[in-house]
């Protein structure tokens, strides 16, 4: 595709030389090859650029069919999501830059032109100064990554702030410290753009190189054609084909130099989307973990669960306990020790747990496997009373919002019996249930002793526990 | 609001310095001219030089082109540094306006938008609109004063008519109009494409939260199909886009070659000129480009506008003061069905409880002035709290959902949020169990330290009612011990939703729900 789009910019260039010579002829015959030649420009940037847009768009879409097996490799923050769906947006450049590297492909051809057109001073100075251009445009090339890192950075920090501010926005308000946000936001906005403007100016001076460098040399080469001329030693038509060939070399460096920063984030993203994760067939029903340090400073822990386990981990507020439950989970990569994760289903239950927008039942069977029935038994199972939420097909707010801390517990409760989960991991639920609801939990794990509970707790445990884990700050 | 309102609208909001308007302005019409006039020149140089001329006259031209070419490119390279440097500061004022409105929601509203799209809009949308400066105002502007330039030259040059540049005028007038009215259905298309966007980030941001738990749960079809919906719709979307651009790029065809034809035939005695004539009719293509991608700018800035404009808080300010009796009142709430009143007098520890769902956070939030309430009216000495001003409410009121955020930083500034504090808030922490000194840099929290942490910054700048919902719920026992002593010290009117039965003994007083 770069081929055929460097070949019609050649072409227009050799028609644009025969209508200017005509021209200057004094002949009515350039009209024809002025249309050609706008034709022909017209074809190498409007057609084919839109070729290139359908080609690079099948990657895209590839890429963004294969978003959910990403998305629910470990706990990932916004930023992190945003950075995937750009990267699946960037996969799609990868036609547009492998047709910028064929043009590039194609510049001897365009030196030979030179060559041919307008001798060998003339292409002696082209590819001169693009000699001298690609080492200086490689040194601009690397700054301006070096500055790109450090953007990415600033852009990360400034979306972590923004978001908490959004989470945040009612405490915010409710603090009267919203103009402290705006601050902030403002502040870390000014950072985002000043490291921009940094790569941005060592990405402009890697393009100043070479525009500066075409200028000279479409110049020079004018002018040794233009002496030329004035020697009678050439033709107009020579001389023309000379200094636009040096225009089109220049071009497709610069093009190829444009699309060159590009070309390493298309082919990352791609990279990011084609890997296959290997999915480990599990030997165990159950996780178990051998030696788990989750956090710095702690007594490596064994963990061996089993049908009908109780597991209690207790500590104070702050001494690691959710961190421990999450490394067990696979949710966070251990400092120390082995984890194997289990084959069967687990459900865990933690008030950090957020719903998704849509109906209570998309929610509660998010299989789409179970009927009515067996969706309103669960429910019942751990306290849900059936009226409160009218019914099943009662939609939630926009971020799963409408429940409150203690329904929002018991309801991801109710979503692993359904499920049939064999494991319930609870993270420190008890103090967010009412005396009544309590009570409704605890007798539904007594009447299911085959359950694996693992439950994180302060002081007040909603199980009694057949083994105990004493974690300290 | 059409477009044109909608854009000047932006550009008040985020007014950059004029100084760094006009200097980009500036740089930017001169690098264009420039590289246009390198073309050209250089083109005319060669015509010149076949037409046996003296030497003198070849050199002084190679002399200007040289300079043009020298030039040429540390121009654009100004020019370039200049528009960013523009945008950047209109983007950092939008997003502090947007900041503002996002932090001045209504309970309401603060819940009907996914977080995934309020920062997608807040942070995307707003950098977006730096190419308001960058893509739209400069190149239109550039588009518009090339087409003047050309037109003038086209006069000027021996042989040039009024009634031909007329024609040339005409023609690429009619082009620009012609993709001025194509571009309007595109836009359309684009405001869709942006939705669809807006949604897949969405749907994806939210799908990240559950989808690791999911996984656990090996149940994940619903999440899956809804994430794959949203990558359909956008692929089809992006396809009736790139159809729209259709009408567009013939019309840029068609004009451009007109435009061609009516310089070719501009008939001169000299070449040279004629040759300049042709040329200025070659680049009406670029010129057309220009502007059809300037007003493709300002499409899809009209649809981050109208998105970044969602955002606005909605109602309008009020300005009643605070009174000076903080006596607070609830009128005719009704509690299980009964419409009740009840005090709340300065100073009292009050709990609110009640089954799961019963609306004691929703309660809590009209009592705060953040929301409305579902029944019945609330006063503060005798004034409805709607008609007290947000600013000086806040100064009085202040108010701790469940779950605390905003919360990894510095202590200092995340407990003094830009206010005035009044308590030795190091001291409260204390009190609490946290030694942590103003320098200390909060990375992760746990919930029991949030929870103990929201509560100090709460009572911070010391106001006359605290409202808190379930702030023990991530404490054991002798950590609620500790928060209600220190609460204990204060004289503030202090209100909680709770369960506890520790916290609700402690209180003067209990509402059931």
């Amino acid at each position: 595709m770069g081929t055929l789009s460097a070949l019609l910019s050649g072409l227009s260039a050799l028609l644009l030389a025969e209508a200017v010579s005509a021209v200057a002829a004094g002949s009515s015959k350039f009209l024809p090859y002025a249309v050609g030649a706008g034709l022909a420009k017209y074809c190498a940037t409007v057609v084919l650029s839109r070729i290139l847009l359908r080609v690079g768009n099948l990657e895209r879409n590839r890429s963004r069919e294969r978003l959910f097996p990403l998305l629910s490799e470990g706990l990932r923050s916004r930023g992190q999501v945003g950075d995937l769906l750009t990267s699946a947006d960037q996969s799609g450049l990868v036609a547009t830059v492998q047709s910028s590297y064929a043009s590039l492909r194609l510049a001897p051809l365009s030196l030979l032109v030179v060559f041919l057109a307008g001798g060998w001073l003339s292409a002696g100075i082209a590819a001169t100064l693009i000699a001298v251009s690609i080492p200086l445009y490689i040194r601009a090339g690397q700054n301006a990554e070096k500055f790109g890192d450090e953007y990415e950075t600033a852009l990360a920090d400034l979306e972590l702030r923004e978001l908490q501010v959004l989470e945040a926005g009612q405490e915010l308000r409710g603090l009267g410290a919203g103009s402290f946000a705006c601050d902030e936001v403002a502040a870390l906005s000014e950072r985002e753009h000043s490291s921009a403007m940094k790569a941005l100016r060592a990405a402009l001076h890697s393009s100043l190189i070479t525009e500066f460098l075409s200028g000279v040399g479409i110049g020079l080469v004018a002018m040794v054609a233009g002496f030329a001329l004035l020697g009678m030693r050439t033709t107009l038509l020579r001389g023309l084909i000379a200094v636009l060939f040096t225009n089109e070399l220049f071009a497709s460096v610069q093009r190829f130099g444009s699309e060159f920063h590009q070309s390493q984030e298309s082919e990352q993203a791609l990279k990011t989307f084609s890997t296959k994760r290997e999915s480990l067939k599990s030997e165990v029903s159950l996780p178990r973990a051998i030696g788990l340090v989750a956090s710095k400073g702690k007594t490596p822990v064994d963990l061996n669960l089993r049908t009908g386990s109780r597991l209690l981990i207790t500590g104070p507020s702050g001494s690691g306990k959710s961190s421990l439950l999450e490394a067990l989970l696979g949710l966070r990569n251990p400092l120390e020790g082995t984890v194997e994760s289990g084959s069967s289903a687990i459900a865990y239950v933690t008030p950090r747990e957020r719903l998704y927008s849509g109906t209570l039942r998309e929610n509660l069977d998010p299989s789409g496997q179970h009927g009515d029935l067996t969706l309103s038994e669960a429910l019942a199972s751990v306290g849900l009373p059936a009226g409160r939420f009218g019914s099943l097909d009662a939609r939630l707010g926009p971020n799963g919002e409408g429940l409150s801390s203690g329904e929002l517990v018991r309801f991801l409760l109710a979503r692993g019996i359904v499920a049939q989960a064999s494991l319930f991991v609870l993270d420190d639920i008890s103090g967010l249930l009412d005396p009544a609801s309590r009570k409704t939990v605890e007798k539904y794990f007594n009447s299911n002793p085959h359950l694996c509970v693992v439950e994180a707790a302060i002081d007040s445990p909603l199980l009694s526990a057949t083994s105990t884990i004493k974690v300290t700050p | 609001m059409n477009i044109r309102q909608r854009l000047f609208k932006w550009l008040r909001l985020g007014r950059p310095p004029l100084s760094l308007v006009l200097f980009a302005i500036l740089r930017s019409v001169i690098s264009n001219v420039a590289a246009v006039g390198l073309f050209i020149a250089a083109t005319a140089l060669l015509v010149v030089s076949s037409q046996n001329v003296t030497l003198q006259s070849i050199a002084v031209f190679l002399i200007v082109i040289e300079l043009v070419a020298f030039i040429r490119s540390p121009l654009r390279f100004l020019d370039r540094l200049s528009a960013h440097q523009l945008g950047f500061a209109a983007v950092q004022q939008w997003r502090r306006v947007v900041t503002s409105w996002i932090t001045s929601w209504d309970s309401s509203q603060a819940t009907k938008l996914g977080h995934g799209e309020i920062l997608d809009r807040a942070l995307r949308d707003t950098e977006e609109l730096q190419n308001l400066w960058l893509r739209t105002i400069l190149p239109g502007l550039n588009a518009l004063l090339l087409l003047a330039f050309s037109s003038v030259i086209l006069y000027f040059i021996p042989g040039g008519t009024g009634p031909s540049v007329l024609l040339y005028l005409a023609i690429v007038g009619a082009g620009a109009f012609v993709v001025a009215l194509a571009t309007r259905s595109l836009g359309v298309a684009e405001a869709t494409v942006r939705e669809a966007r807006g949604n897949l980030r969405a749907v994806a941001t939210e799908a990240s939260r559950v989808a690791a738990s999911l996984r656990l749960l090996k149940s994940k079809k619903v999440v899956e199909d809804r994430l794959a919906g949203a990558v359909a719709w956008l692929h089809v979307v992006e396809r009736r886009r790139e159809r729209e651009a259709r009408i567009q790029r013939l019309a840029l065809l068609l004009a451009s070659f007109g435009a061609l034809i009516v310089t070719a035939s501009h008939f001169t005695p000299y070449s040279l000129w004629q040759t300049v004539s042709v040329l200025i009719g070659f680049s009406a293509f670029d010129l057309l480009r220009q502007w059809d991608a300037a007003l493709a700018g300002a499409i899809a800035l009209d649809a981050a506008m109208s998105r970044l404009e969602e955002l606005e808080p909605v109602g309008s300010e009020v300005s009643g003061p605070f009174p000076s009796d903080a006596g607070m009142y609830v009128h005719d709430y009704l509690v299980q069905g009964i419409p009740t009143t009840f005090a709340i007098p300065l100073g009292s520890k009050v709990a609110i409880t009640g089954p799961s769902g019963s609306g004691k956070s929703t309660l809590l939030r009209a009592i705060a002035g953040m929301g409305v309430s579902p029944s019945g009216y609330i006063t503060i000495g005798g004034v409805p709290i709607s008609s007290i001003n947000n600013a000086a409410l806040r100064e009085f009121v202040t108010y701790v959902p469940t779950e605390s955020n905003y919360i990894t930083g510095y202590l200092g500034d995340i407990v003094e949020l830009g206010r005035d504090i009044t308590r030795d808030y190091v001291a409260d922490l204390k009190s609490l169990g946290l030694k942590w000194k103003p320098d200390f840099n909060l990375v992760n929290p746990s919930r029991g330290e949030r929870a103990r942490l929201a509560v100090v910054r709460a009572m911070a700048t010391s106001p006359a009612i605290i409202i808190l919902d379930e702030p023990t719920s991530g404490l054991g026992e002798s950590d609620t011990k500790a928060l209600l002593s220190l609460l204990d010290n204060c004289d503030a009117t202090v209100i909680f939703a709770t369960h506890d039965p520790l916290v609700v003994s402690w209180c003067d007083t209990a509402i059931r729900l």
